[in-house]
């Protein structure tokens, strides 16, 4: 027996799917000139699965705060916060975050998926209750699997089986942390959050809200889907990231709690790795400002998507259950979802494959996420593609054959 | 006696649970006895198994904890775990 036998039913899956055309998971940018267009072996694609919300990786100002910070402050901290302290551009991506979320305390975590990590160990454990979606990003259950609370999950945006779970603890000592998403990210569906505030506020325990995809996208002033549905004063903590709406890396939590800032010297997946290089929380700080400054990206964003949305339902197409900057096609079969991936690169559209298990329901996916920065004219031509190649596949009904049952 | 022959009821009674429960997720008929390999014999996956718990959980209104399903492999596993949390509540 070696070591890697056990996974040699993965290796013999992703064969399958590699011989099936170009590698999915291993696609290979020859570059990427905007944040919206790049190449692919020579070929020009319009570039559809990036999570680049605002488009504000190539943002004039984001980058020049970036050069400059790199050239002030070199290319890396070469330690964690607590051994090598601090840059003040840290503390001051944290105090703008603290700002624009009207909260006291924020964290900054390395990457997103630490901040789950890192959180979801710490404010729970032994004798507690961790209470998840079931569709949660894997950074949550292995956040989960990291701390030592009990570990229960409910049914994917069921308020009515939360409750069943929060009244089966009853009496049963330990607190009660209840997680969920602003936008879960494969079928980009929101979390019925004035519903689950209700239910925190009958049963207690406290909520967190990962806006991971929801930041910058939903909410009057893009604070995320706890501000549109008007229950901010109920989520303890938000957690969020940097590497999508604000078009670098990281993570972030914050909240109104005392004593919130004792996770710094107990948080480990804070404590012992290397924080963030200046030029990254510098092009952050900038990009949280962009944000801020210009709520016409989210009005953009939110026309692309329905854009996309409605012109996929229009052809036939199997989308998620309302229009989102994540556009998911639900796929007939794993086959024809990896040709179609295929076809699509070749028509010059990049998106994302996603295949069960990573996937609700066991459907394979084929994944959009949309930007402010794109174009109509390349919402329509990727529409193009899609009836173009879907029709070729038997996913949708051929043009003609629409038309003539519209008819 | 008569203690043990109801255990063996509630037990037959729970693997037949088990086993319309993951009929129902994976969509074709399946029977659970005490000896069945859930991952092997079922050929059920990960995300599959979660929701066959889902299913158990709803019927049998209990939370099985995550941490506690490590442990299970086979039909009687599953079981003596929802047996063991039914009692609990």
């Amino acid at each position: 027996m070696g070591l890697f036998d056990k996974h040699l039913a993965y290796r013999e899956a992703y064969q399958a799917i590699r011989q099936a055309g170009a590698d999915p998971f291993n696609v290979r940018f020859d570059s990427v000139v905007s944040p919206t267009e790049g190449t692919i072996d020579g070929l020009s694609v319009i570039l559809l699965g990036t999570n680049n919300y605002l488009g504000l990786t190539f943002d004039p100002e984001a980058i020049a705060s970036s050069v400059k910070s790199v050239q002030e402050r070199g290319t890396g901290t070469t330690g964690s916060r607590i051994a090598n302290g601090s840059f003040e551009a840290h503390v001051e991506l944290e105090e703008s975050l603290a700002k624009f979320y009207g909260r006291k305390s924020t964290m900054v975590f390395t990457t997103g998926y630490q901040a789950n990590l890192g959180v979801l160990s710490t404010l729970v454990g032994r004798g507690d209750h961790l209470i998840l979606d079931a569709d949660s990003h894997a950074s949550i259950y292995d956040g989960a699997r990291l701390g030592h609370a009990e570990v229960i999950r409910f049914r994917h945006n069921d308020p009515e089986d939360l409750y069943k779970r929060l009244r089966r603890l009853k009496d049963v000592p330990g607190e009660r942390l209840i997680v969920v998403e602003g936008i879960y990210s494969m079928m980009g569906d929101t979390a019925p959050l004035k519903e689950i505030a209700a239910i925190k506020r009958e049963m207690g325990g406290y909520l967190l809200v990962d806006e991971a995809h929801s930041m910058g996208v939903l909410g009057e002033t893009g604070r995320g889907l706890a501000e549109l549905e008007g229950v901010e004063a109920d989520v303890d903590f938000i957690v969020g990231t940097f590497s999508k709406s604000l078009g670098a890396i990281g993570g972030f939590c914050v909240s109104d709690m005392d004593d919130f800032d004792v996770m710094r010297v107990i948080c480990r997946p804070y404590m012992f790795t290397a924080s963030l290089p200046p030029a990254v929380v510098s092009s952050t700080v900038t990009a949280l400002r962009r944000l801020e400054e210009q709520p016409q990206l989210r009005h953009k964003l939110m026309a692309n998507a329905r854009r996309l949305y409605e012109g996929l339902s229009a052809l036939g197409f199997v989308t998620g259950p309302a229009a989102s900057p994540i556009v998911a096609v639900v796929m007939p079969d794993q086959e024809r979802a990896i040709a179609m991936w295929n076809m699509l690169l070749a028509n010059g559209v990049y998106l994302n494959l996603a295949l069960p298990p990573a996937t609700p329901d066991s459907r394979p996916l084929l994944r959009t996420s949309v930007s402010a920065a794109h174009s109509e004219a390349q919402i329509d031509r990727v529409l193009e593609a899609f009836a173009q190649v879907g029709a070729q596949l038997d996913v949708i009904e051929a043009p003609k054959q629409r038309a003539s049952a519209c008819g | 006696m008569g203690a043990a022959l109801g255990m063996d009821v509630v037990t037959d009674l729970t693997l037949h649970e088990i086993g319309l429960a993951a009929s129902r997720v994976l969509g074709r008929a399946v029977e659970v006895t005490d000896d069945t390999h859930i991952g092997r014999d079922l050929a059920v996956d990960s995300l599959a198994l979660m929701n066959i718990m889902l299913e158990l959980e709803g019927h049998f209104d209990i939370s099985i904890p995550l941490d506690r399903l490590a442990s299970v492999e086979t039909g009687g596993d599953l079981s003596n775990l929802v047996t063991d949390l039914r009692n609990r509540a």
